[in-house]
């Protein structure tokens, strides 16, 4: 995330959202029609904001607006598990090759249109055959019908678990981009979906105000009106809500703990769910100086992840033993501890020795490797220099060398501090990254062209397979091997902390994903105390 | 004008030469207006004329160092003494270069002036040597043959002296050195002892006349002191209203003036004109 | 020197610098002019004391500025060990402060030396050029002049990525132009003496005239302004290192923790801020005091610049 100072013209939203307070409460005094709570509104200081708000552009995070926007075939509970949202159920045959949806009948779009199975055939086939950042979740889709206004048909070549998890990407209205196409540029300025708000205004650098769309299938929303408010210096955002110009905001772990020493006196409280978003420090194996897996093993056993989340976190995380730590396919395990010993041990036994300098050295010379990173980043930035020192401590050269996001040349770098991680269907983050026909050179997000069969393997088995016991086996036998070959040194889980205003009641707990999206999961059951 | 048949063939003849200096908005003034003169192997010829008549323009502009905004024409043929003569108005930048200092030498007035204050002694000769081409090695023993030849001792203390510690006497001398150490065939000499005692002014026009004589180069020697042309001179010629009214062997000249303005400035007002 | 000066050819008016020096040394503190001597030899003192904690840097402090320690985050300033405390990650807040005068220094002096030699011959050059050269460096030159710095940084850096190359290329494209305007009037001026003239009589060369008779000559004013240079280089790399396109972010210099220390404004740590501001504040000053002080003398000898 970005830390540069933007200049401030915020001004706009703020009277935007106080007018329609004032509104809001003018309308509560003459004892309308509006329930109690409703008429609320909440704004939200948030630091990315994306190119264009349509889900099908975007693979892997959901950025707020468009959460709210849209809605999908399936959902996620607390426990992100999938549950009907825009399908009311589904049947599963052919051994998992073929999904049969009946969808709701009393969804309706923004603009007034009704919703129907022709919306769902026209984004899966239109998003699978699209070449899009999103293609690969229907690659293994041969045909999706629709018999009727309220029924699809999805045919596989292979089962494929994570569909459902696929589904829960927003559809998309049909009937205004069957003509321009699914990527339409003024689509994803001004996007229609069937979610509980409605986008009303979006300025680009300063805000996105959405509105409660009365036609929600589940009801009317509890909150009459969010407001987005773009703010990329956490600094800014912390002081933004310390003096009232926004009620809640997504905080970065220093801003956090300020916030918390302040919490309850200000109005605010904090809301801190775990992420399945992780930070490990990959290795680029097509370099080959890291093809013995000796001292990535050592390398794991020397980071003291504790320290880490202590003082690059402040506290806001917890150390990470593998991609599945917040999953339901975790195989339990010791994980890598801070072990010195272990570290020297697993070494020596490797043929190492200790140099002049106190470098571990063996036949190819000293370990010894250029640690980068987003520099715009801070908080990864901040952590490549303590991983750095620690890594120094025991015996590895390692200089941290933050480089613009422009700048990263995957090819050319040698160890990278990278982050992924998905609270959905594992299969989404975990073949890109580590599967070899995934690699650096055929296109793939496998950026340290990390190769190893038996991982292959268990990806393909897990991928493909239908039933849980499997599954679970698959990812089990994945897990040991990225003990034994391990890829990354992996490092910390993050937690997301959203401050948000005393009186507001509904947001509740779940994992959330890469950089802490998904916190308005539940946004439709939100209210204020006005 | 006559031109009397002088032994030997001319080492630089002079033909028609036009100086003109732009004095604003467009307009030229014309200061020299038709020049002729022959330079004759083993003499020295004075010019002489009023200040303000364009003598130092004159010698400037024959090797390319007039100032800024003044234009010469004309020709100037020098038997460089190997091949056919060159146009000294004519040749392009890089021919001057190599023609000024090793075949036309050049001293000014106020040769202390003339030296980079900050280069020593040495290194004027080493700098003017290397641009000629003169290997390292012989650089040090050509400044001291020139040296020598100005009867100054080219001791280390003259070597390494700075221009300042000099005497103007010295400093001339210097000047000199420094503009025969290529041996040029011909020097061009301007108000050169203006600002010299009369002692030292005779040793120093005796030295450059036993030099013209015995190298048989030519010496124009720029004055406005008819004494200075009448002793140390084989030929005088008189510039006045951009032209040469008259010239002759000096003796003769002198003897019995032919031009008005000749006579006037031999009648009684010698000295006349700084 | 021997000779008088002749009058210059180019005119006065043509070697005054329109808009003068800018940025944080366009203020000029008046009580420094009437000081003098002792202001003058207290800002020596002050930045030589910086030249020597960069050079001493090493032997100076025992702690690696760029090594964190998780257990010592945030320390106050006076906890044993750690003079000045130390930043979010265990960083020793001294360390930096000596290796960031260090790579400040370094800058600064390269900078410098890059905008001297820039500025003499581009200012040379137009001084001996013809009519058209000449004016084009000076147009130039009153062009650049308008613009403000960091733009040019930021232009150049988006360019070529922010590196210590680049922040030289920046220096030097915003600061060569009062050195070039000198070294013209000078060289200028120099023209016209009859030594230049005897050694274009001597065969030499316009180059050869230029480089050894013409620059050397215009040298001592030069000397003058390029130890100011140094002291502007390192202001304007502390600039640029605080909004992020200096040297490597994570290289330790004075700006770059100044930008480090911005978001700890809200939480206690006023020490991480106020070090490097006051190292950054002191060194404007002592180099305003230089550049008040030269302005006088120049002045006096007749230019302005």
């Amino acid at each position: 995330m970005s830390e540069q100072r933007r200049s401030s013209r915020i001004r706009p939203w703020a009277a935007a959202a106080a007018g329609a307070a004032v509104l809001a409460a003018a309308a509560g005094c003459t004892g309308g029609a509006s329930d109690d709570g409703a008429g609320a509104s909440l704004t939200y200081a948030l630091g990315d904001e994306p190119e264009q708000l349509n889900p099908v552009l975007v693979d892997e995070h959901l950025d707020p607006v468009t959460e709210m926007v849209f809605r999908g075939l399936t959902a996620h509970d607390a426990d992100n598990r999938i549950v009907p949202s825009l399908a009311e159920s589904w049947d599963v045959g052919d051994g998992g090759r073929t999904y049969n949806f009946t969808l709701r009948d009393d969804v309706t779009w923004h603009d007034g249109a009704e919703f129907g199975a022709d919306d769902v055939v026209f984004t899966v086939r239109e998003v699978r055959d699209g070449g899009l950042p999103t293609s690969h979740k229907f690659a293994g889709v041969e045909k999706v019908t629709a018999p009727d206004d309220r029924t699809v048909v999805i045919e596989l070549a292979e089962p494929a678990p994570a569909l459902l998890d696929s589904l829960s990407n927003g559809i998309l209205p049909e009937h205004l981009l069957a003509d321009k196409g699914i990527d339409d540029p003024e689509f994803g300025r001004a996007p229609v979906g069937t979610g509980p708000f409605r986008l009303e205004r979006w300025e680009h650098r300063e805000y996105a105000e959405l509105r409660a769309f009365a036609d929600y299938h589940e009801g009317p929303p509890g909150l009459d009106e969010v407001v987005v408010a773009y703010v990329p210096d956490a600094a800014t955002r912390l002081i933004r809500l310390r003096n009232g110009e926004v009620d809640a905001a997504s905080l970065e772990p220093r801003q956090a703990a300020q916030a918390a020493q302040a919490a309850g006196d200000d109005g605010t409280r904090l809301a801190v769910y775990p992420t399945a978003d992780y930070r490990g420090i990959l290795f680029n194996m097509a370099d080959g100086m890291f093809d013995d897996p000796a001292p990535r093993r050592a390398m794991n056993h020397a980071v003291d992840r504790e320290a880490v989340v202590t003082t690059v976190l402040h506290g806001y995380g917890a150390p990470a033993s593998g991609p599945l730590d917040r999953s339901a396919f975790h195989t339990g395990g010791d994980g890598y501890g801070f072990d010195p010993d272990r570290v020297e041990s697993i070494m020596a036994d490797a043929g190492y020795r200790r140099n002049g300098d106190g470098i571990w050295t063996g036949d190819d010379g000293p370990v010894e490797f250029e640690l980068t990173t987003f520099a715009e980043d801070g908080l990864r930035a901040a952590m490549i220099e303590v991983l750095a020192t620690q890594l120094r401590e025991q015996g590895f050269d390692v200089t941290a060398e933050p480089t613009p996001r422009d700048s990263v040349d995957w090819a050319e770098v040698q160890a990278f501090l990278i982050g992924w991680g998905t609270p959905y269907d594992p299969d989404g983050s975990l073949y890109g990254p580590f599967h070899s026909t995934e690699a650096l050179g055929k296109g793939g997000s496998n950026y340290g062209s990390y190769a190893n069969k038996k991982v292959d393997g268990a990806l393909d088995r897990g991928r493909r397979t239908g039933g849980t016991e499997e599954r679970r086996d698959a990812y089990a036998d994945l897990q040991r091997e990225l003990v034994d070959d391990p890829p990354y040194v992996w490092v910390s889980y993050l937690d997301a902390v959203n401050a948000v205003p005393a009186d507001l009641e509904g947001p509740r707990e779940r994992t959330l994903a890469h950089h802490g999206y998904g916190f308005f999961w539940n946004v439709h059951d939100w209210t204020r105390a006005d | 004008m006559s031109r009397r048949a002088a032994p030997g063939a001319p080492l630089l003849r002079v033909g028609g030469l036009v100086v003109e200096a732009a004095t604003g908005g467009g307009a030229v003034r014309r200061i020299v207006d038709g020049l002729d003169l022959d330079l004759h192997p083993g003499e020295v010829t004075a010019l002489v004329g009023r200040s303000g008549s364009g003598k130092t323009l004159t010698a400037r502009s024959l090797i390319g160092l007039a100032p800024r905004g003044v234009l010469a024409r004309g020709s100037a043929l020098l038997d460089t003494g190997d091949g056919a003569p060159v146009d000294l108005l004519a040749l392009s930048r890089r021919r001057l270069r190599a023609v000024r200092g090793a075949r036309v030498g050049a001293v000014f007035q106020e040769a202390q002036a003339g030296l980079n204050p900050t280069v020593r002694v040495g290194g004027h000769f080493t700098e003017t040597l290397a641009a000629h081409g003169v290997p390292r090695s012989e650089r040090r023993a050509a400044g001291a043959a020139a040296l020598a030849r100005v009867g100054l001792v080219p001791s280390t203390g003259l070597w390494t002296a700075y221009p300042f510690e000099l005497s103007g006497g010295q400093a001339q001398r210097v000047a000199i050195a420094l503009a025969t150490v290529l041996a040029p065939r011909l020097l061009i000499a301007d108000e050169i002892t203006s600002a010299l005692d009369a002692v030292t002014r005779a040793e120093v026009l005796d030295l450059l006349r036993g030099q013209t004589v015995a190298a048989g180069c030519a010496l124009l020697l720029v004055t406005h002191d008819l004494d200075v042309a009448g002793r140390w001179a084989d030929r005088i010629a008189v510039l006045d209203g951009g032209r040469i009214v008259e010239h002759g062997r000096a003796a003769a000249l002198l003897a019995a003036p032919a031009h008005p303005f000749t006579r006037a400035l031999v009648g009684g007002d010698e000295g006349a004109g700084a | 020197m021997v000779g008088r000066e002749p009058p210059r050819q180019r005119g006065t008016a043509a070697a005054t610098v329109r808009g003068g020096p800018r940025g944080l040394l366009a203020v000029r503190l008046p009580a420094a002019g009437r000081a003098g001597g002792a202001a003058i030899a207290a800002a020596c003192a002050a930045l030589a004391l910086m030249a020597a904690a960069a050079l001493l840097a090493p032997w100076l402090t025992a702690h690696d500025p760029v090594a964190t320690d998780t257990s010592a985050v945030s320390l106050p300033p006076g906890t044993p060990g750690h003079p000045l405390g130390t930043d979010a990650l265990g960083r020793d807040l001294a360390a930096r402060m000596l290796f960031g005068a260090r790579s400040s220094l370094l800058v600064g002096v390269v900078a410098g030396a890059a905008t001297v030699v820039l500025g003499t011959l581009l200012g040379g050059l137009a001084a001996v050029a013809p009519r058209p050269v000449d004016a084009l460096i000076t147009r130039t030159a009153d062009a650049l002049l308008a613009l403000p710095l960091v733009l040019v940084a930021m232009a150049i850096a988006a360019v070529a990525g922010s590196s210590f190359g680049t922040v030289v290329a920046a220096i030097a494209a915003t600061a060569w132009m009062p050195v070039a305007l000198i070294a013209r009037a000078e060289v200028g001026a120099l023209r016209e003496r009859p030594f230049v003239r005897a050694a274009r009589g001597l065969g030499l060369s316009r180059t050869r005239v230029l480089t050894r008779h013409l620059l050397p000559g215009a040298l001592p004013p030069i000397a003058a302004i390029a130890a100011f240079e140094v002291g502007h280089a390192v202001l304007t790399e502390s600039t640029l290192s605080f909004l992020g396109i200096g040297v490597p972010a994570n290289r330790p210099s004075w700006g770059g923790l100044l930008a480090d220390a911005r978001s700890q404004m809200l939480s206690g740590q006023w020490y991480a801020v106020a070090v490097p501001a006051a190292a950054i504040v002191a060194a404007i000053i002592a180099v305003n005091v230089l550049a008040t002080a030269f302005d006088r003398h120049a002045a006096a000898a007749g230019r302005t610049w």
